[in-house]
């Protein structure tokens, strides 16, 4: 017993001695900047006037670690944050009711405004140019997680800051609202064979049951055109699963992750056997750009507009207890025949630019369609 | 810190004593060293050991955070990148817009500012228009002046950036760098009715930030105008009021407005001028209640009427000043409530040229009052009149404003 406690001490005193050169290793040599944090840890203690608990410091350095990545995507979420994130994917979320473009990753325009919603209300506009959302500016947190704040609870609020003229600015507080945007619009327009124009907003888990009822139409057309301009993307399995319709039995799309490890979409496909025309610009994004790099790669139909926006990178959410999650960038998506479109986007086929109010590039396309049916 | 006290110590304790001492009492004094080593190491890892054990929730979310980012973030990260990303989270978990922890790049353009000096074309912009990048004027023979830039010019692209999608600080951001770089400037000139566009070559500007003159149009009433406290103002001040005293002013208008501060040194030097000599200027109050008296170097006290100008935009160190001469009421401060900054930042050196700026301190005008968040009230409230604007110094007296004109009317009651 009592030998047992000595060599317990021992082993002790040891460790201790052990650790405390270590700690003065680190402190001096200042390893991998780690003397530097626990100078500036102990300045917060000692010197700041206003006190602070060393487990907001570790929240701090857990939040400045992620933003270190200084990649856009990537976010620690607070108790606050998170709540909001998971209602989302929930699908109880509300919106402010605009149709927004990203002309580029610091751009974002107002395509339009939803009738009825709070933005119509409060006098949003056509055209404005959106610069900061809840205080915070498009130019530091890109076009694309602009867009993502203004999504979050019913009932909570957003404030925007908006260009309407070089100097024209407005500030609006919103509340959210829960928005019905269809996420598949279609109709059938005759030129004059019939032809079916279907509009995807975005990807969410009604996309592919509305996508299919217009589906039923297709024994009448003639051709399509599948418009994926200002579609901002969302969840990657609708988008695979909407894909089904375009292409032919193959990949989609190949995720591939930080070790290497590669994951492949297939789908069963070859349900379309009239000809497909694919309406992209600046501001079709991520999931939807995994749907037009597919049919651009396996020939399924002849992609037009403007080079798209270029997001080739999937998020993964991790809880990490405490009401507090970690949303990270994960994986980077290839098209089928291995393209990587992050930061570059997908090159149109016929490169058409939208021109004013008069929508050329649906013009245009279906001047082609009308040439491929006969 | 300790510890590395204490390891050093003790190879200069032995060679200081060996020879002195008998073997046993050598060791003795070894041992003796040893334990009070062993026993403040187990303190040490103690102490560590109960932090661990009481922010263990924090501390394991830290840890599933370095984890994720090592094993499941797309790109390789250096654990440097992270951790200087952690002290930046560390320093704004106080929630305080001051404190900031500085790269060594932040930490150099900070100097830089400090010292009034940084690499630029030596554009002043106007505050009248916050909309539009105008130039109130380029800094003589600058970059900028020498280019054919002028007076009125509105700035609307910088490197081919359309300066309506940034801020006004990014704007100024954009504009400087490093000396001998070239910047694109496109203005928009109103007598010339287009745009024109200049390359402008860099160069290392340094702001006046005092200027003085004989009021146009009042032969005995100096102007000085300080737009910002670096660490020459004290010594600019000088030269200004020497200049000036041959002209022998019998009262002085101190123009503060949109001063937002600076150098605390500065303006407790600047303070000589117009407080009482011998007399605290400010107290400083650190966390624990340790103040800090503060006087100017040298007692120059002018012991002429003062009339100060301030606004909302007058801050910091300029608050000190101003909340000095209204303690000591050796002058009359006119305009409006003052902006409120009492605290006081410190610029802690890291090693590796980083650095970090923490609100360390409030202070205290002369009568003891904490002006933070509260600002001062001036002793006659004037707003400026419907569209006026304030030029600093007026070059005429169709410059002046409404604070100006009444800041003269209340000088010329004291003279």
């Amino acid at each position: 017993m009592r030998k047992l406690s000595k060599v317990l001490i021992i082993s002790l005193v040891v460790l201790s001695l052990a650790f405390n050169s270590m700690l003065a290793v680190v402190f001096y040599a200042d390893y991998l900047h780690l003397g530097q944090m626990l100078k500036v840890v102990l300045l917060m203690k000692g010197k700041a006037l206003k006190p602070v608990s060393l487990g907001s410091m570790i929240d701090g350095a857990s939040g400045g670690m992620v933003k270190a990545l200084q990649d856009p995507y990537s976010d620690y979420l607070t108790a606050e944050d998170f709540g909001q994130l998971q209602d989302q994917m929930e699908g109880i979320f509300g919106g402010v009711g605009l149709i927004l473009a990203t002309g580029s990753a610091e751009e974002l325009k107002v395509q339009g405004v939803l009738p009825g919603s709070p933005a119509e209300k409060a006098g949003v506009k056509k055209g404005d140019l959106i610069v900061a959302v809840n205080g915070k500016a498009v130019s530091d947190i890109t076009a694309m997680g602009a867009a993502d704040l203004m999504k979050g609870p019913v009932g909570s609020e957003v404030s925007l800051s908006v260009l309407r003229e070089k100097d024209d600015k407005h500030e609006f507080k919103l509340k959210r609202e829960l928005i019905n945007l269809k996420s598949v619009e279609g109709k059938i327009i005759r030129i004059p064979d019939p032809v079916s124009y279907i509009k995807i907003n975005s990807f969410s888990d009604h996309t592919v049951a509305e996508l299919s009822e217009y589906w039923n139409e297709l024994p009448k057309v003639k051709g399509v055109v599948l418009d994926l301009r200002d579609d901002p993307g969302g969840s990657l399995e609708a988008a695979v699963e909407a894909a089904g319709y375009f292409l032919p039995r193959g990949p989609v799309v190949h995720l591939v992750y930080r070790n290497g490890k590669r994951e492949t979409y297939e789908v069963t496909g070859g349900k379309l056997n009239v000809p497909l025309i694919v309406l992209v610009n600046k501001g079709t994004a991520s999931a939807a750009e995994i749907l037009a790099a597919a049919i651009q790669d396996t020939s399924s139909g002849l992609i037009i507009g403007t080079r798209t926006y270029g997001k080739g990178v999937v998020q993964t959410i991790y809880d990490l207890g405490g009401n507090t999650g970690l949303k990270l960038t994960t994986a980077k998506y290839l098209s089928p025949l291995g393209k990587d479109i992050d930061q570059v986007g997908i090159k149109p086929d016929v490169a058409v630019e939208e021109e004013g109010d008069k929508d050329t590039v649906l013009a245009k396309a279906l001047k082609l369609l009308a040439e491929r049916i006969n | 810190m300790h510890i590395i006290y204490r390891t050093d110590i003790i190879p200069g304790v032995l060679n200081l004593t060996g020879r002195c001492f008998l073997l046993s009492e050598r060791k003795k004094v070894l041992l003796g060293i040893l334990t009070v080593f062993v026993l403040f190491s187990v303190l040490v890892t103690g102490t560590v050991a109960g932090l661990i054990i009481s922010n263990y929730d924090h501390l394991g979310r830290m840890m599933q955070v370095i984890g994720l980012i090592k094993t499941d973030y797309l790109k390789p990260v250096t654990p440097t990148q992270l951790i200087d990303g952690a002290m930046k989270g560390i320093v704004d978990s106080l929630g305080d817009q001051y404190s900031v922890y500085l790269d060594p790049k932040e930490n150099k353009q900070m100097f830089d500012q400090i010292e009034g000096r940084f690499g630029g074309v030596g554009i002043v912009l106007s505050l009248k228009d916050d909309k539009h990048l105008v130039v109130l004027k380029p800094i003589k023979n600058s970059p900028a002046d020498r280019a054919g830039i002028k007076a009125g010019d509105i700035i609307v692209k910088i490197d081919n950036v359309d300066t309506s999608t940034i801020t006004q600080e990014k704007a100024v951001n954009m504009m400087r760098g490093k000396e001998g770089t070239k910047v694109t400037l496109t203005v928009f000139r109103e007598s010339a009715k287009k745009n024109l566009t200049f390359i402008v070559t860099r160069e290392a500007i340094s702001v006046p930030t005092v200027e003085g003159e004989m009021l146009p149009g009042s032969s005995d009433i100096a102007y000085i105008n300080i737009s910002q406290f670096s660490s020459d103002t004290d010594k600019e001040l000088d030269q200004v009021i020497s200049d000036l005293q041959p002209k022998h002013p019998k009262g002085i208008i101190l123009d503060l407005r949109y001063d937002h501060g600076g150098e605390l040194n500065a303006a407790v030097n600047s303070a000589g001028y117009f407080v009482p000599n011998g007399q605290p200027v400010v107290y400083i109050v650190d966390k624990y209640g340790n103040t800090e008296v503060h006087k100017p170097d040298k007692n120059e006290y002018l012991g002429l009427p003062v009339v100060v100008l301030v606004n909302e935009e007058t801050a910091s160190a300029a608050e000190i000043l101003s909340g000095a001469i209204r303690d000591y009421k050796t002058g009359t401060l006119i305009g409006t409530k003052t902006f409120g900054k009492g605290i006081v930042q410190t610029i802690y050196q890291l090693d590796g040229g980083s650095g970090v700026k923490l609100t360390t301190a409030k202070y205290l005008t002369p009568n003891k009052s904490d002006i933070n968040l509260k600002g001062i009230e001036p002793d006659v409230k004037v707003e400026l009149g419907t569209g006026q604007t304030v030029v600093q110094p007026p070059d005429s007296v169709s410059d002046f404003d409404d604070q100006l004109k009444k800041a003269i009317e209340v000088l010329r009651t004291k003279m």
